[in-house]
């Protein structure tokens, strides 16, 4: 349905600007984590300041989408991948803003007297790092494996973010004068939930784009045959 | 062996030669009843070599042999005793170019009929509007019907020559390329008139326009260097083809 190796070569410029997009989102949240631990309002203000950017690309790498759809009307592959790009650069703009969000509950913090991060919050970073980074390689590779991998770490996510909330409610009981502090550590759980909500999302899409199957809505990643790659 | 519910054409082993070339390998497909099945690929795959085999047209080529059989309705086309005119009237045909009679637009669709026996002119003239009107150009021509077809445009002749094919009332429509030499305007009438087709009749079209097969088909069917590669719904086929060639081909990765 279309011309062939020049339609290809903007396929792959696609790619690679969505891959440079993916490449800002997760150094967008590494920083606001480690503005987060270490109650650096400066890289904070950074990851504010970068989020611009990243939306603009967004809208830059939709719109090269929709013009290749229109005019080359691509089938197949190609189809499912600017289909799948458009919904993942969605994905990563919303992955930016969580990382926003969470440089603002640094500087919050900031302003409040100084409490150690509650560990349970750093395995949040850690473990949503760790899926935005799996996501993204899964998307560059078409790794299946890495897929299943991210899929598998929402849950371990999901339970933290609920032992957050029952530790901090707990912890406020204790004393009024905490309440700023154990909101703004729930806000912050719930920011790291949704960076794992965004990379399933993504990783969703990446099953899509290599296999044609949509598992969004459906309880995970059934194997497609018998020899396939299990979850 | 692709498979459907109510075949009416079914090729089995089937297998064509031009000579001592062999155009046709293993042919195994079957062609559901009411659907538009569109076959696709590079030019010399052998897509329209298979359309013409199913009215029989290739045999008025010399030094051509077939191999296999194609089973109309559970009948053998290829069997003793089939009268090749007896399937060309039930297996109509719709070619790349118009191709209409230089004669008046009433006797373009009369003539079928008339050759084969009807001459009610009260029964001709319902034939002739039913025809038009089921080919969407009644009401372009209605009256005009004395006057000569070459004075139709490219886009009329084609749909004339639609109605002619189905005044002789075939159960399928072999269509080979019918766009081809068409303006985006007529073929989007015809694609449209393809899809109000198929509700009376079977219809199997050979195009190059993948847009074309992926808009107006139920089935797709992909032939390469004289194989059946894959057939599926065409929904399937343009979004997530199964065979490798398929895709390179639909996607235009190929050479």
């Amino acid at each position: 349905m279309n011309t062939g190796s020049h339609f290809h070569k903007q396929m792959q410029e696609v790619k690679s600007d969505l891959l440079r997009m993916a490449g800002l989102v997760e150094e967008a949240i590494h920083d606001s984590s480690s503005a987060l631990a270490r109650r650096d309002a400066e890289l904070a203000m950074t990851v504010i300041s970068k989020d611009r950017p990243i939306d603009m690309m967004q809208n830059q790498i939709e719109e090269r989408c929709i013009a290749l759809l229109a005019t080359q009307q691509p089938v197949a592959v190609d189809l499912r991948f600017l289909s799948a790009v458009i919904k993942i650069c969605a994905y990563l703009e919303r992955m930016g803003d969580q990382a926003v969000n969470i440089a603002q509950r640094s500087l919050a913090l900031k302003e409040l007297l100084p409490t150690e991060v509650p560990p349970t919050i750093l395995d949040m970073a850690e473990i949503s790092q760790d899926m935005a980074r799996a996501c993204m390689d899964a998307l560059a590779n078409g790794d299946l494996q890495l897929v299943c991998k991210v899929l598998a770490r929402d849950k371990d996510l999901d339970d933290l973010n609920r032992q957050v909330l029952e530790d901090m409610v707990e912890w406020m009981a204790t004393e009024q004068r905490l309440i700023r502090r154990g909101v703004e550590f729930i806000l912050a759980a719930r920011h790291y939930e949704r960076v794992g909500d965004e990379a399933t999302n993504i990783a969703e899409e990446v099953v899509f784009l290599v296999e044609g199957r949509i598992i969004r809505h459906q309880g995970g990643m059934e194997p497609r045959e018998p020899d396939a790659n299990a979850c | 062996m692709v498979t459907c519910a109510t075949p009416v054409i079914e090729a089995r082993d089937l297998n064509f030669y031009y000579g001592d070339t062999k155009a046709l390998s293993d042919i195994a497909i079957s062609i559901g009843r009411n659907q538009v099945t569109a076959l696709i690929g590079p030019s010399g795959c052998g897509k329209s070599t298979f359309l013409r085999l199913i009215n029989r047209m290739n045999e008025l080529i010399p030094d051509t042999r077939v191999e296999g059989s194609v089973l109309f309705d559970g009948v053998d086309l290829y069997g003793p005793g089939v009268d090749p005119t007896e399937v060309r009237r039930r297996i109509g045909m719709v070619f790349q170019k118009p191709n209409p009679f230089p004669k008046s637009i009433y006797n373009n669709v009369a003539y079928g009929p008339r050759l084969h026996g009807m001459n009610s002119q009260r029964r001709l003239d319902e034939l002739v509007e039913r025809s038009l009107k089921a080919a969407a150009i009644w009401d372009e021509v209605k009256d005009i019907l004395p006057q000569s077809a070459l004075g139709l445009s490219g886009g009329q002749q084609q749909r004339l020559c639609i109605a002619r094919a189905i005044a002789m009332e075939p159960e399928v429509l072999l269509m080979d390329e019918p766009t081809s030499a068409l303006d985006p305007i007529a073929t989007a009438r015809i694609e449209e008139l393809v899809k109000e087709l198929k509700k009376s009749y079977t219809v199997i079209i050979v195009t190059h326009n993948m847009q074309q097969a992926a808009r107006v088909s139920d089935e797709t069917a992909f032939f390469y260097l004289g194989r059946l590669i894959e057939m599926g719904p065409t929904e399937r086929i343009f979004t997530r083809p199964q065979q490798e060639q398929t895709e390179h081909y639909i996607t235009g990765r190929f050479g």
